[in-house]
């Protein structure tokens, strides 16, 4: 992981709801598929990686090597389908400590989901491992 | 609704999820990643098999929290990942009440393996 990532701004890009990914999200999870709203956590990290903001490839980080440590949701207002929002993602914290077999690294980053008037409705802090 | 200190929101068991199911998932979520599809990807990062996605869990605990208090009243939710899902493992998913202070009710959720393997533990909270 490359710890001098740390406090990067990715370049805004744009995300619009989409039922058909929705679906199947919905599918993967053995849920019903319920399109009434956006599913809570369909907004997520992933979709910035073909969009301009390519977590794994900005830090460094190895799949093969790659750990998920957690995520976190912060809801301010709901999401419509045809919504487009602009998200903004920082790379809030990088740390290293030493492992039993290795140095392992962590990296928190923050997505911040805004509508066009500039109104925030999701924060999604994710957060990375990477094992030496 | 009025909440209390140590209310179940829900006890639920989500049947594991098939490689079809972690497919789609990682679809839905555009996850390039193959670890969640291609054993052989798997093996090499260390694993028996593909791992299910923890997003897969996230949304799990989000999807019945909204069930169980509403979407809208939904305001965060933190988790942290603990262990490797695996194909075909069945979830048992809880939420406790562990405050209620003001207008926000607080929960600790947990998701653990029929063999007691907690994989994740969150914490969340909603408007009451």
């Amino acid at each position: 992981m490359n710890p001098d990532r740390q406090g990067h701004v990715f370049p805004p890009f744009t995300v619009r709801p989409e039922k058909a990914l929705a679906e199947k999200l919905l599918r993967g999870q053995g849920a019903a598929v319920d399109l009434e709203t956006v599913p809570p956590t369909y907004m997520i990290f992933l979709r910035g990686e073909t969009r301009g903001a390519n977590l794994f490839g900005e830090l460094g980080i190895d799949r093969k090597r790659a750990l998920h440590g957690g995520q976190r949701y912060e809801w301010y207002g709901p999401v419509a389908w045809d919504e487009e929002l602009t998200v903004t993602a920082t790379v809030e914290k990088i740390t290293e400590k030493q492992g039993r077999s290795g140095k392992i690294w962590f990296a928190d980053v923050a997505l911040d989901y805004a509508r066009a008037d500039g109104t925030r409705v999701l924060r999604e802090i994710t957060r990375l491992i990477e094992r030496e | 609704m009025a909440y209390r200190e140590g209310d179940i929101l829900f006890d639920a068991t989500v049947p594991g999820a098939d490689r079809a199911r972690l497919a789609d998932f990682s679809s839905g979520t555009e996850d390039p990643n193959p670890i969640h599809t291609d054993e052989a990807f798997a093996k090499a990062a260390g694993f028996p098999t593909v791992l299910q996605q923890g997003p897969m869990t996230t949304a799990h605990f989000a999807r019945l929290l909204a069930e169980r208090v509403g979407q809208e009243r939904l305001r965060w939710l933190d988790v942290t990942f603990t262990a490797p899902v695996f194909p075909e493992e069945d979830l048992k998913i809880e939420a406790v009440v562990t405050a209620v202070e003001g207008d926000t009710v607080t929960c600790a959720l947990t998701a653990a393996k029929s063999d007691g393997t907690v994989t994740a533990k969150a914490e969340a909270g909603f408007a009451a």
